[in-house]
């Protein structure tokens, strides 16, 4: 079967330094990727240039057997649902949810009030989370409610910034559990954490 | 109509000096402005001269081309005027500007001057000029706070729009919030300005008409009809920039050109 995503020969810099020169990454159906390094390696800027928000870069980058480009970067964005690092939102939590199933694309995958339920209770949230303000909700109840509009999205390809650093041990288990542990989950993460990062199959270095 | 009392030019002058007190606040909050209100105050005054004298010729002339020339070089100077007050550079925002000044203007002198006023001669260097800069300058800072206000909410939550973008948002659904956030910004005021005018503000043309000696009444009927001329060309010439704007300052991936905006003004 061919891969999901197909990185070769990846050249990237950020102002005068660079991140990396030949960086290449093959990810099929289910593998758990993580790439590894220390802060300030260029692991998110790798993120965002699969997302095509940083078109400054060399060599090639397929996703689903289409190569990044302007023509396809919408087809990459509606395949891959990504977790940001940092985000910033004016409003509520619920107001972020209902935001990104506003679009367009989106509609018909619209969470019913069970399912959102369902995940703040396998997330172990707070009842009324959804209702208050998200600049007020922890780092780590950010991550679980992102995580929850990444899985909802049922996307074929994860991009996963850091998505357990702002975790507690039991929370991290969870978040590990529901998705390295679904095989039909395909993922790309970066990490510095040893529980997420041990769980992953294919471990590379930035 | 000359009964109405002149001024003369010596108490111009005097009268001038009534711009010493907000100066001496302006002085003592350190807000840097004193410069850029002495050369305002300067250069209003200059080019009101220089306006009446050439008014005098263009209504004497009353040439249709002359008369929309002159209409043009307004358009010109609002649109850099507006990129001058923001924190953009002319390089990018004068075309948008431009196109939604001019096409804001268009659609309102035609529809008032040619249906509501009836004139024979849309040109009609009496009604065109006055009217069309009146429309000018009093949508020239709606354009600035939209624009202001869009670029800056979009600058200050890039990750925000990122995160709409990559998750499947096209670009108009990604900049729905920041054109949302421009117009209110920008004609909440206006609003609420128009909804006091009669009680607490007498508008300039009214006061100008009823000064020059026309009747109340008619002063009311045009003031009215101004109002939402100026009201509905504001919005339209605000949109229009921003929406041109949108075509030129993203790259193929839909990424704001950060090139976009200028450094700090300095004091
Ligand atoms: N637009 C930019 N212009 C210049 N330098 C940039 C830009 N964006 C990122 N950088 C630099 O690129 C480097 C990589 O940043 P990046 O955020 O990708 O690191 P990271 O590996 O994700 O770090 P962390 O583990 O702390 O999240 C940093 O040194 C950063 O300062
Ligand atoms: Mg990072």
């Amino acid at each position: 079967m061919s891969s999901i995503l197909e990185i070769k020969n990846l050249y990237l810099k950020a102002g005068e330094k660079e991140l990396c020169s030949d960086f290449s990454l093959s990810l099929k159906k289910g593998d758990k990727a993580v790439v590894e390094g220390s802060s300030g390696t260029g692991k998110s800027t790798l993120i965002h240039t699969i997302l095509g928000f940083f078109p400054d870069y060399k060599g090639s980058i397929r996703f689903m057997d289409k190569e990044l480009s302007p023509e396809t970067v919408h087809f990459f964005r509606t395949g891959i649902a990504w977790m940001p690092q940092q985000i910033t939102f004016r409003g509520k939590v619920l107001g972020f949810f209902e935001k990104t199933f506003d679009f367009h694309v989106n509609r018909h995958l619209r969470p019913t009030e069970k399912e959102i339920s369902d995940y703040i209770g396998l997330f172990k949230l707070d009842k009324d989370t959804p209702d208050k303000k998200f600049e007020q909700i922890s780092g780590g109840e950010k991550q679980r409610v992102i995580l929850m509009v990444v899985l909802l999205l049922k996307r074929p390809l994860l991009l996963l910034d850091e998505p357990v650093s702002s975790l507690d041990e039991e929370n991290k288990t969870v978040v590990t559990d529901v998705i390295l542990g679904n095989p039909a989950l395909t993922v790309l993460s970066a990490s510095h954490d040893k529980t997420w990062n041990s769980r992953c199959t294919i471990n590379k270095p930035f | 109509m000359n009964t109405t009392a002149d001024i003369l030019w010596i108490d111009l002058l005097i009268g001038q000096t009534m711009l010493i007190v907000p100066l001496i606040i302006f002085w003592y909050y350190k807000t840097g402005l004193i410069l850029d209100t002495l050369i305002a105050t300067v250069r209003m005054s200059v080019q009101l001269f220089l306006v009446g004298v050439y008014l005098k010729y263009v209504f004497e002339w009353n040439n249709p081309w002359i008369n929309s020339a002159w209409v043009m070089i307004m358009v010109i100077v609002a649109s850099l005027s507006i990129s001058d007050r923001t924190k953009l550079k002319h390089r990018f925002f004068f075309i948008p500007n431009f196109i939604g000044v001019f096409i804001s203007l268009l659609v309102v002198d035609a529809f008032l001057l040619g249906y509501i006023i009836q004139l024979d001669n849309v040109f009609d260097a009496r009604y065109y000029i006055p009217i069309t800069g009146m429309i000018l300058g009093n949508s020239l800072q709606n354009n600035i706070i939209s624009l202001n206000t869009f670029y800056k909410t979009l600058k200050d939550n890039l990750p925000e729009y990122h995160f709409a973008l990559a998750g499947g948002a096209k670009k108009s659904e990604a900049l729905f919030p920041y054109m949302r956030e421009a117009l209110i910004n920008s004609f909440n005021p206006t609003i609420a300005r128009m909804a006091v005018i009669g009680l607490i503000a007498l508008p300039g043309t009214m006061t100008g008409q009823i000064i020059g000696g026309s009747s109340p009444e008619m002063a009311i009927k045009y003031q009215i009809m101004l109002m939402i001329a100026i009201f509905s060309s504001s919005v339209i010439s605000v949109f229009l920039s921003i929406w041109v704007s949108m075509k030129i300052v993203f790259d193929r991936y839909q990424n704001l050109n950060l090139g976009i905006f200028r450094e700090k003004r300095k004091k």
